[in-house]
């Protein structure tokens, strides 16, 4: 965290003045005396901290090029960083496999950063397209919270070794980052409350006939059949031993589950993308779905009542992180945007649209704010962090919070996290079955 | 700028020698040219194919070779075999979705006739006024300057639960509850069709119609066809070329066709294109090349049988 405002010492001034210039790669008296006239009024330590509002880094020659999904890759934060950097950011927005299809095709040299979902980041570094991160770069990764460093914690999945596995080159010894954790969170079920009028408690209501012709699921090979084999292993319907890398025989069970409630007409629609979930629930054409937090707080944006399901059979778990170009002639504003996703402000801005933030770093940021509570009573980081419902809960709160509550409540009920099964193409095989039966 | 007098007085020296050698050149090349019209038609046709070899003959010969590797984690693996196509063409799944991708072309093209003979029909005898003719085919054109993805997606207000049809239904009475058949089905996905594939079909058969002479439909008319029977005896015959230039267009975007399906269809019955996009989400290029050589393959063979039934190239 930066001490804005904060008044320096002639000495202190010149002596910042050098280290950003240094940071900023800027060389020669001229560079230093632009640092020392229009910048340094703060004591930065590294051009991604934060930076006083109306201030804006001197331009450096570095640029960064990222791809990801609209989530991470919005003009607002790029605009943030180059104002705090200096360095020149763009940014492709894409899906999720077009950008992996795009980097192993050759288009990896057009870019500098890639911010992916960890079970598709496996492909490009398995490519080597990727470079190691030594963690002592990473500045805030001293915040970081203990899912992503610690094998005991809570969330952590031992059979499956996620979501360490994936960010690590060796993580036992956590020296290097294959993928740097960005953001991360859990899905479930989105419900409208005021349609159903009651909590939905279950993958299975998703299956349930009272809801047949109501629900919308998700067209995915892995994800969909992932849930649906978790519900099944977890109310004894069927004999599943990992419900996030299931054998044929297995998948076999829960697909022919699956086309047996569609030709009964369970399933209203197949979702594609986000915002079709969004308007499929927020015009009632659809009453649940397997859904992403975002979408839910989407749909209570429209002042429709929809929730965010606490499933018994437990929540399916995703990271997304930032992944470094083998090649980039960037490298070092490629760093600093990692730091910049990390240092708070970045993890502050997603919390509102449900997404967490692997460093604790973003809480200064979310305590002083008020945006989220519609009474006032909380900030956002007891909203977001702690659900609305802190230790001692507040008399005459309203409503009871974020759905579904705190985030260690939410971690501590990980069904599994979502990883690319061995056997993917069966994956797509059955599901195609499956649409078409 | 000089005066002309100055122009006269001090005219450039070499310029008419190198004028009219150039001149010169370009006559023996014109004049051997005219004497080899095959080397004509050749470079003629050069630039076109050039194109055509870079643009869609390298990848469409790299998708047949991808199409007999194997798909590994991080890309294709040069593994040669038929593995794809074996699995592909071996199960029931391929060939039910097949069968539903024709079903669903056969209506589109049968529906798109249906509406598109009357329309471009009265644009060409109803419509007299030349100016009222251009007004309307821009009407039918206009919803096509924006994008296909846009069009299909503006279904969804118009026949979602709260969407313009049903609050229309339920406004005057007709119905008690919303109507759920008009969005995530298959009818609903054919009016998404008809919608988009109508122009391709009216464009070509009002081209056609204002080739017929008006000599024919007056002789039909005096030797006391009713218009009817003048329509079916004259008129459909002599609109055939343009039936089957709108049916090549229907068809071929029909095979291809995987967005309505997904958007206004529901995704619940999918449809040979959409199967090709299911795998790449998966990093399966190679199964993903073998289904887009399958499905090159079909389209070139049903076009080529309806070429067989009316050769547009003897037109």
């Amino acid at each position: 965290m930066s001490d804005e405002g904060t008044q320096v010492s002639r000495r202190e001034f010149v002596h910042t003045g050098l280290q950003l210039g240094a940071a900023l790669g800027v060389s020669g008296l001229g560079g230093l005396t632009i640092v020392g006239e229009a910048g340094a009024q703060t004591k930065r330590q590294h051009p991604w901290e934060s930076l006083p509002a109306g201030e804006t880094a001197p331009h450096t020659k570095l640029q960064l090029r990222t791809i990801g999904l609209g989530v991470s890759v919005q003009d607002r934060f790029l605009r943030e960083f180059e104002r705090r950097t200096g360095h020149k950011a763009t940014g492709k927005v894409t899906g999720l496999t077009p950008m992996i299809t795009e980097w192993l095709a050759g288009g990896y040299r057009n870019y500098d950063t890639n911010e992916t979902n960890a079970n598709r980041n496996a492909a490009l570094w398995s490519a080597k397209l990727l470079q190691p991160i030594p963690v002592d770069k990473v500045v805030p990764w001293k915040s970081a919270r203990d899912l992503f460093t610690n094998p005991k914690a809570l969330g952590h999945d031992e059979v499956s070794g996620w979501p360490l596995v994936e960010i690590w080159v060796n993580p036992k010894t956590q020296q290097e980052f294959k993928l740097v954790p960005q953001f991360f969170n859990c899905d479930s079920i989105g419900y409208r409350y005021d349609l159903i009028k009651e909590d939905v408690t279950s993958w299975g209501s998703l299956v349930d006939p009272k809801y047949k012709g109501k629900v919308g699921i998700l067209n995915d090979s892995l994800l969909t059949p992932g849930w649906c084999a978790g519900y099944m292993k977890k109310n004894n319907l069927a004999q599943i031993k990992r419900s996030d890398n299931m054998t044929r025989k297995e998948l076999d069970t829960v697909i022919d589950f699956l086309i047996k409630r569609k030709r009964e007409g369970q399933f209203r629609a197949i979702w594609e993308d986000y915002g079709q979930c969004v308007n499929m629930l927020a015009s009632g054409e659809i009453w649940l779905a397997d859904s992403w937090n975002p979408v839910v707080e989407d749909v209570k944006k429209q002042g429709v009542v929809c929730k965010y399901a606490f499933p018994k059979e437990g929540f399916t778990a995703w990271f997304h992180g930032v992944a470094v170009a083998k090649d980039t002639p960037n490298l070092q504003a490629a760093i600093d945007y990692v730091n910049f996703c990390l240092e708070g402000w970045w993890g502050a801005q997603v919390a509102p649209q449900g997404y967490y933030s692997p460093t604790a770093t973003c809480e200064a940021y979310l305590k002083a704010s008020k945006r989220t509570d519609p009474q006032g009573r909380f900030n956002d980081y007891e909203w977001w962090y702690l659900g609305g419902e802190s230790e001692e809960p507040k008399k005459g709160w309203p409503i009871r919070g974020r759905d579904t509550g705190s985030f260690r409540k939410r971690w501590s009920n990980v069904m599994h996290w979502m990883v690319w099964p061995d056997d993917a193409d069966y994956y797509a095989k059955r599901w195609n079955d499956f649409l078409s039966a | 700028m000089g005066t002309p007098v100055e122009q006269t007085q001090t005219p450039p020296a070499k310029a008419p020698a190198l004028e009219v050698s150039t001149t010169l050149v370009v006559r023996r090349r014109v004049a051997f040219l005219y004497r080899h019209p095959g080397v004509a038609s050749w470079l003629l046709v050069l630039p076109g194919t050039l194109w055509m070899m870079l643009f869609v003959g390298i990848p469409l010969a790299s998708i047949v070779l991808f199409s007999f590797w194997r798909s590994g984690f991080a890309g294709l693996v040069p593994d040669y075999n038929v593995e794809n196509y074996a699995s592909l063409l071996g199960g029931r799944t391929f060939w039910r979705i097949t069968l539903w991708t024709y079903e669903v072309v056969i209506m589109s093209l049968a529906g798109v006739i249906v509406l598109a003979y009357p329309a471009a029909y009265a644009i060409w005898r109803v419509v007299r006024d030349d100016r009222w003719k251009t007004a309307v085919l821009l009407l039918c054109i206009v919803p096509f300057w924006t994008s296909y993805l846009t069009r299909t997606i503006t279904w969804l207000p118009m026949f979602g639960r709260e969407g313009v049809v049903n609050r229309v239904l339920l406004a005057l009475g007709v119905i008690g509850e919303p109507l759920e058949i008009l969005l995530y089905t298959p009818y609903s996905m054919m009016w998404g069709l008809w919608s988009l594939y109508i122009v391709f079909m009216i464009g070509p058969l009002y081209h056609s119609m204002t080739k017929i002479d008006e000599d024919v439909m007056s002789a039909a008319a005096m030797l006391g066809a009713t218009p009817v029977r003048t329509f079916f005896h004259v008129v459909l015959p002599l609109t055939r070329p343009g039936l089957m230039a709108g049916s090549l267009f229907v068809m071929v975007l029909g095979l291809g066709e995987f967005f309505t399906e997904r958007v206004i269809g529901g995704a619940q019955n999918p449809m040979l294109a959409g199967l090709i996009l299911r795998q790449i989400d998966i990093f399966q290029w190679a199964s993903a090349s073998a289904i887009a050589v399958t499905l090159t393959f079909l389209t070139l063979v049903t076009v080529s049988a309806m070429l067989r039934v009316f050769d547009l190239r003897k037109v």
